[in-house]
């Protein structure tokens, strides 16, 4: 069996660890999101007072948390596939498609959407555009920022995934295991 | 037709030919939105229109309800609750014939109002109840069947995820739809557990009680692992699910409260670590990317996808079909079925589902006004979906209870969920047929 360049394998584990680290931190986000919430219930009926800041902190955070999460999906093979007839398909098949895929769509959609979304966030950030949903009025431009952030860290571990697949349409053996996810 | 309409029937084709093929879906829809938008509409329109589609996506007041409800399903399953509610029921029932089948649908159905996706229910249930059932001689093919249907009703049961992203697809209140799905999900359950003891009671070897050896004789510990083991979880489910259906909470607040619940039900059954937070967190990240990136992705293809016209024409089309409305619905509702074989949830509900929601709401049945079809519509869809669990080729829970139980082979398991489906399109012509059983709850919370 042909075993991969020292340097290739580097390049894809160092990406698939470096994404793994980056999900360590943005899962923090789960924090704000359910104790905001949580705390908005016992203040309202506790205390007899809502929050203020309970709606923006949990838009923003939900939003960031699934846009940052979806790199590590992509590391893990989570995002949803129409099994019917990837199932039956050889390793190699799998990797042919999937080269294709990551070449052909993902990685020109992945540039696209972060250069569309890379001028709002400056833009944002230059008349420190604030939310208007509630009196608190947090800053946008750390969300706004997420989206082009999303594109870049999908971009990164997309490479690793093409490297997977590539490697796979080649030798007709996968590198990485991945699993399923439940749903 | 115009140009730009027959383009947009043009992308449609080629996005079911595409995802066919294998590549994620959600990638999948974005290049297709981009590239067939630049085409018909300009590039400038529409890479506003998709940067309007994500961004609203991500300030969703709805959505944030999916990770929430992950996490606190991940919390329960973690904090050892199925066990416990699975033992309570099996010593409580023991005497019965065929009391492993109602321990199982039981506990499934319990589990099902904490949790928000179908997850490990299956795999779990599959770890304690299969080997119990293998020893005790229950009939394979009806023990395989009843675990893979019954851990599937997290879907169905409210808080599932489903109804939270189908919620904002339609354009219906969740709590309507929380309340809509309630009728339907003990109704099946119901049926579960008529067959499974039914066929118990007419042919005792399918199902024996519980050897006499093997029961606990003292009525107190029964009493007390009932009371240790399911009154904290009925708890933490009456106060998550009661508050959003009496309007107290929004599904996430009701939500975030189930979480830290969860979080604490943990902490107290000794089950809570530094690892189960950080994979408790990690999996909710995760599932929610994967979910809502998919939501992301269909409203950018919708998007582009309606400005061309073709949305339009579909529906027209579709309403021209010389059926009578009650015709059109079980077309939408076969057609839903069929693609249940091949797809999994969320590509149907996101994908799918707002092409024909067009047709479903000029549709005049029984006297009901519009919100009331359209969460009627909701919970029928929910039903259907049920079955896209059980039906090959991809039917997770078969793929599920296969890793965890290697006595049963994967076609036997093909067959034990195959009479349950029959199960599930009975239920669903009885929820077509009553529509009550589904607005009842609504109604009377009105």
């Amino acid at each position: 069996m042909a075993t991969p360049t020292p340097a290739y394998l580097a390049t894809i584990r160092g990406i698939d660890k470096f994404t793994e680290y980056t999900a360590y931190v943005f899962c923090l986000l789960n924090l704000p999101l359910i104790g905001a919430n949580t705390w908005e219930v016992v203040s309202r009926y506790g205390l007899g007072e809502p929050t203020e800041w309970a709606l923006d902190t949990t838009t923003q955070s939900y939003g960031a948390m699934f846009m940052l999460g979806a790199a590590y999906a992509l590391s893990k093979g989570a995002h949803v596939r129409t099994d019917m007839l990837w199932e039956n398909f050889s390793d190699r098949t799998k990797g042919l498609i999937d080269a294709a895929g990551y070449i052909l769509f993902f990685m020109p959609t992945m540039i696209v959407l972060f250069w569309i979304s890379i001028d709002d966030f400056f833009y944002s950030m230059s008349i420190n555009e604030r939310s208007n949903t509630t009196s608190w009025q947090p800053v946008l431009w750390p969300l706004r920022g997420v989206i082009p952030l999303a594109c870049l860290l999908l971009f990164i571990q997309g490479i690793a995934e093409l490297m997977k697949s590539l490697w796979a349409a080649r030798t007709g053996q996968f590198l990485v295991h991945q699993e399923k996810l439940d749903l | 037709m115009t140009g730009d309409q027959i383009l947009g029937l043009i992308m449609l084709v080629g996005m079911i030919t595409v995802i066919f093929v294998g590549f994620p879906i959600s990638f999948t829809l974005l290049f297709l939105g981009l590239v067939f938008g630049s085409i018909g509409l300009g590039a400038d329109l529409t890479f506003n229109l998709a940067y309007l589609q994500i961004w609203g996506t991500m300030k969703d007041e709805v959505f944030p309800a999916v990770p929430l409800f992950i996490f606190m399903g991940f919390m329960t399953e973690q904090a050892g609750l199925m066990e416990r509610l699975f033992a309570a029921l099996r010593n409580l029932l023991a005497p019965v014939r065929g009391s492993l089948y109602l321990a199982v649908i039981l506990t499934a159905t319990i589990f099902a109002m904490a949790t928000g996706i179908v997850g490990a229910a299956v795999t779990v249930l599959g770890i304690m109840a299969a080997p119990m059932m293998i020893k005790a001689g229950y009939d394979a093919r009806l023990s395989s069947g009843a675990i893979a249907a019954g851990g599937t009703l997290g879907i169905l049961i409210p808080p599932s995820v489903m109804l939270v992203v189908m919620g904002p697809t339609m354009g219906v209140p969740v709590n309507l739809l929380y309340s809509a799905a309630f009728g339907p999900g003990f109704l099946l359950a119901g049926m579960y557990i008529v067959y499974t003891l039914g066929r118990s009671f007419i042919n005792p070897s399918l199902g024996p009680p519980v050897p006499k050896e093997d029961r606990i004789a003292d009525p107190w510990i029964v009493i007390k692992e009932v009371i240790v083991g399911v009154l904290p979880l009925a708890l933490l489910i009456g106060f998550t699910l009661g508050t959003i259906l009496a309007g107290m909470a929004t599904p996430t607040e009701a939500a975030a409260c189930g979480a830290s619940g969860a979080t604490l039900l943990a902490l107290c059954y000794r089950k809570l670590s530094f690892t189960v937070l950080k994979n408790a967190a990690v999996m909710t990240m995760m599932t929610a990317g994967v979910v809502i990136l998919l939501a992301v992705a269909s409203n950018v293809f919708g998007a582009v996808f309606t400005k061309l016209g073709t949305a339009q024409v579909i529906t027209q089309a579709l309403a021209a079909i010389p059926l009578p409305d009650m015709g059109k619905l079980i077309v939408i509702m076969i057609a839903v079925f069929l693609l249940g074989w091949p797809f999994e949830w969320p590509a149907i509900v996101l994908v799918f589902l707002p092409i024909v929601l067009p047709v479903v709401e000029t549709l005049q049945l029984g006297g009901m006004n519009k919100l009331e079809l359209l969460i009627w519509f909701g919970a029928l869809i929910a039903v259907n979906l049920q079955t896209a669990f059980l039906s090959p080729p991809v039917a997770m829970s078969a793929y599920y209870l296969r890793n965890v139980v290697p006595q049963w082979s994967l076609g036997l398991i093909y067959r034990g969920m195959g009479d349950f489906m029959i199960i599930q399109v009975i239920c669903l012509a009885i929820v077509i047929l009553l529509p009550d059983i589904v607005l009842w709850l609504p109604r009377s919370l009105r």
